[in-house]
């Protein structure tokens, strides 16, 4: 069985496939990847200001991944919610146990909701998250990274 | 935004109508990876082990010890802290543990998944309870922010559940903090020596407990009554970040 769907809206991803995918962004500065859930109200009211990031930053190569940690068979509620709060797709679905899941994207994180993450350039975890980020703490780790990959260029 | 949620919860199944209340306090766990340390001692970007929480994130209240994240054979802080039980009187968990161990607990009303597992939660503990492992369930979630956590809905609760050991409140979150909880439910067992010997989940499988593959909490118990070692000593799983209190 692939560890990724490559066709439609929504990519279901185990852990492994999800770092893969991480590792293929080559060139950008910054990756982040949020950790939501329909249920998860706190993930929700965070949302909008991730998806303000992803527009303001995507000139600058900064990429925002999605990972919904709904059930897989609850994608129909999940697509719905990405459309209406305007994020890219395809997004991601993660799909197998949660203890590998969440043990393969990192050790430290504890399966609580919302989760973010930022990778750097040579893609090492830069920031780590539990609970909800707001948009300036955001825009502040990005500038930050993305001034040092900037120097580290030249 | 909250059309969105009405939409969402009325086309799915299960724990949607369960939703999680909003948080407005932002992230209270933030770490910032070194990224020299990480680079030369972390080739792996799945470990933060080198990492560091911001200074100004670290304040404890006084009558807590300031911990991060419990680990493996670290002792049972805060065991002298009184907490109101859903019964009124007030308990610690010194006072409940027990010859053989004890469970700790933190759970709450609203969240989707302590709800999914609350259920194995109370049967396990009224099942270990009669085998000399004392119980106690906590509640560190703002009322404020999760209105369903509030005092007279987790008396509630508790006689739904028949739970036969204490349910408690939290009451600045501070335990929370000492144990370095930070989601529902999170569940810490302690040996007779008062050691951490199981760290996380109930189960794999929140949402289907007759599909369940791996029983962590009741193969910990299990082995910690029969002096056993456990195999799978951490574990985890998804749940809801907990609403802590503002520290004052």
């Amino acid at each position: 069985m692939p560890d990724a769907t490559d066709e439609g809206e929504l990519l279901l991803v185990d852990g492994p496939a999800l770092n893969r995918r991480i590792d293929g962004l080559v060139g950008s500065p910054a990756v982040v990847v949020n950790f939501w859930a329909t249920w998860c109200e706190p993930c929700l009211e965070e949302f909008p200001g991730f998806v303000s990031v992803a527009r303001a930053y995507a000139s600058k190569e900064v990429k925002v991944l999605f990972v919904s940690m709904d059930f897989p068979d609850e994608q129909e509620p999940v697509l719905a919610f990405l459309r209406e709060a305007g994020a890219s797709l395809p997004s991601y679905l993660r799909r197998g146990k949660d203890h590998d899941f969440i043990m393969t994207v990192h050790s430290s994180w504890s399966g609580a909701l919302p989760a973010t993450l930022i990778y750097g350039s040579k893609k090492k975890i830069r920031y780590f998250w539990e609970g909800k980020v707001d948009e300036a703490q955001l825009r502040k780790a990005l500038d930050e990274l993305i001034a040092e990959a900037s120097a580290d260029r030249k | 935004m909250k059309l969105s949620m009405t939409s969402l919860i009325a086309t799915t199944g299960l724990m949607l109508s369960l939703a999680c209340q909003s948080n407005s306090e932002t992230s209270h766990e933030a770490t910032h990876v070194e990224p020299a340390a990480a680079a030369a001692t972390q080739p792996s970007r799945n470990s933060a082990e080198h990492s560091k929480t911001p200074s100004g994130d670290t304040h404890e209240a006084k009558k807590y010890r300031a911990t991060s994240k419990l680990a493996i054979g670290d002792t049972a802080p805060a065991k002298d802290v009184e907490m109101k039980n859903v019964d009124g009187q007030m308990v610690t968990i010194a006072k409940v543990a027990q010859k053989k161990g004890t469970l700790v607990v933190f759970t709450c009303n609203h969240c989707p998944f302590a709800k999914a597992w609350e259920g194995r939660i109370a049967a396990l503990g009224n099942e270990f309870l009669s085998q000399e492992v004392g119980v106690i369930a906590i509640n560190s979630n703002d009322p404020k922010k999760a209105p369903e956590d509030g005092f007279s809905a987790m008396q509630k609760r508790a006689h739904e559940l028949g739970m036969k050991f204490p349910y408690v409140v939290d009451a600045d979150s501070g335990m929370a903090r000492a144990y370095g909880a930070t989601k529902t439910p999170e569940l810490f067992l302690f040996a007779g020596d008062g050691k951490l010997v199981y760290h996380g989940a109930v189960d794999d499988n929140s949402r289907e407990p007759d599909k369940v593959e791996s029983h962590y909490l009741r193969d910990a118990l299990q082995a910690l009554v029969a002096g056993h070692p456990i195999k799978q000593p951490v574990t985890k799983a998804v749940g809801c970040s907990i609403k802590l209190r503002a520290q004052s």
